[in-house]
């Protein structure tokens, strides 16, 4: 993705060509300009990159908007969608896979395959988060005021909705099926962000404390080292580790346990990695796997009728201020377990 | 060979697979015309993968081995259709293939700045790159969603990825510095 000087006419021409959309007698024209051009083979293969990444991030994270969210009449997903998205990833791992035979027992990146196949239709997922902070005195200050309270988290695709209690105060917050984030405490105050105006330090926390089951599946095959670590009756555990080559990762050590029978994920236990350092552990707990209404996702949910909803036309400072307010109190409910 | 080996081997195949095929899949579309032959030739590249991975020297990069395999597929689709060329000669595949494998080391900051950048555009560019990419909707199909015309669509999904590329770049300029 780096910026040749390159004409904007063949810049335009390669990108038609990337989306298909390039009749013949101008294929001949980029021809040229890619023969003639100094640089533009390199553009070329950057943004075909760039296209190759789009339709990833977009399957996996982003714009879960109603053709996925939707249910038709007969309850079910729609399948053209959910193939979709599953056939980006799964077409390179269904051919490999096919060519060998399986055997009785799986190993560890075997059953994360299986994990990540079952989990591919985006239904809502519904866990309990635990956030164990890495500082000692922080941990030792909580355990003093013996604030454990629990949160719950409900996730489908990039949208989350997490809602835990705070000093006798009831907090909601999230992010919609637009990508809007925001936060509600009792109810009575609200303040949105949209996409473009999202703070880092917000981002961050989304990052920290939402799971995205697919992308952290497909990164551990990737990027990690994937040992057993215990196998009960009913669960195996998996501990994955970064692979020393590869040289950032937002994860540090991750632990998950796979059901044996159904490849269903119940518990993820992960180091998150801030500017390179773990930042906290964070632990969810599968409680269930249902399809949810879209509302839940959304802000109106959770608010009072008469509640003011503060965002960018709102006086100055107005909206900071609610944020700072409001992730101190998200700091606060971290604790050991 | 054991079951165990024949096990590892599949893992390491996977595992080879997974972090070569967005540029296996840059490659071909760079090639190749249409997306359903551009999705045979994927299919077709990751089964001579998996015939051929005893051949494959695994203290070696696998990127180069299977941009080598792909390229081999893209000559032999020229062959059969029977045309020249349509778009790149050998120069320019072994070029393509070059800055491909140049790239890989960064793919994960790149990929993770993307993210990054996607979630900072207005919703109205989301919306556009989720009907070209989600919903797999050509330009023409877009255009007639949105009440626009062709042209207008295409240069604003040019824009939109100009201000991706350069939203990159500016972060991973800007992780260098610290």
């Amino acid at each position: 993705m780096t910026s040749h000087p390159l004409p904007e006419h063949l810049k335009k021409l390669i990108d038609r060509w990337l989306d298909e959309d390039l009749p013949e007698d101008e294929a001949k024209e980029l021809y040229s300009g890619l023969a003639e051009t100094s640089g533009a083979i390199g553009w070329m293969a950057d943004r075909a990159l760039l296209h190759q990444w789009l339709g990833k991030t977009t399957t996996d994270l982003h714009f879960t908007k109603p053709p996925i969210a939707r249910i038709d009449e007969s309850g079910r997903w729609p399948v053209r969608s959910l193939l979709a998205a599953a056939i980006v990833t799964a077409v390179g791992l269904a051919l490999l896979t096919i060519a060998w035979p399986r055997s009785a027992s799986a190993s560890a990146n075997f059953r994360v395959q299986q994990a990540l196949e079952h989990c591919q239709p985006i239904a809502d997922r519904h866990y309990q988060v635990y956030v164990e902070n890495r500082n000692a005195t922080r941990r030792q200050l909580l355990r003093s005021r013996n604030d454990r309270n629990s949160s719950t988290l409900w996730v489908r695709g990039n949208q989350f909705v997490q809602q835990f209690q705070h000093s006798g105060e009831r907090l909601a917050w999230g992010r919609d099926a637009f990508g809007a984030v925001w936060f509600t405490v009792d109810g009575a105050t609200a303040a949105v962000f949209q996409p473009n105006e999202i703070p880092d330090s917000l981002e961050e926390v989304c990052d920290l404390r939402s799971l995205n089951l697919a992308t952290l599946l497909e990164t551990l095959l990737r990027d990690y080292k994937l040992t057993f670590r215990g196998k009960a009756h009913e669960v195996e555990t998996i501990e994955a580790t970064v692979r020393p080559e590869i040289k950032r990762s937002k994860y540090g050590k991750i632990e998950i346990e796979i059901d044996r029978d159904s490849s269903m994920v119940r518990r993820v236990s992960m180091e998150r990695i801030q500017n390179g350092r773990i930042a906290a552990t964070v632990h969810f707990d599968w409680i269930e796997t249902k399809i949810a209404p879209n509302s839940l996702y959304e802000l109106s949910s959770y608010l009072r009728p008469e509640a003011p909803i503060v965002d960018h036309r709102s006086p100055r400072g107005e909206r900071a201020e609610l944020l700072k307010r409001f992730l101190g109190r998200l700091r606060v409910t971290q604790w050991s377990r | 060979m054991s079951t165990e080996e024949e096990r590892e081997i599949r893992e390491r195949m996977t595992r080879c697979w997974l972090s070569a095929e967005p540029s296996v899949r840059a490659y071909i579309a760079a090639a190749i015309r249409s997306s359903v032959d551009r999705e045979d030739l994927l299919q077709q590249v990751a089964l001579t993968v998996a015939r051929r991975f005893d051949d494959y020297d695994p203290s070696r990069p696998f990127l180069p081995w299977v941009l080598w395999l792909a390229k081999s597929r893209i000559i032999d689709f020229y062959r059969t259709k029977q045309r020249r060329p349509t778009l790149l000669d050998d120069s320019m595949l072994r070029q393509l293939a070059d800055h491909l494998i140049d790239r890989q080391n960064d793919g994960a900051s790149r990929l993770e700045a993307l993210e990054h950048c996607l979630e900072k555009l207005p919703d109205r560019s989301r919306r556009l790159l989720n009907m070209r990419y989600h919903q797999s909707l050509g330009i023409e199909k877009i255009a007639e969603a949105i009440r626009s015309t062709p042209v207008s669509v295409r240069v604003t999904l040019f824009r939109i990825r100009e201000a991706l590329a350069d939203c990159i770049q500016r972060r991973l300029a800007g992780e260098a510095e610290r």
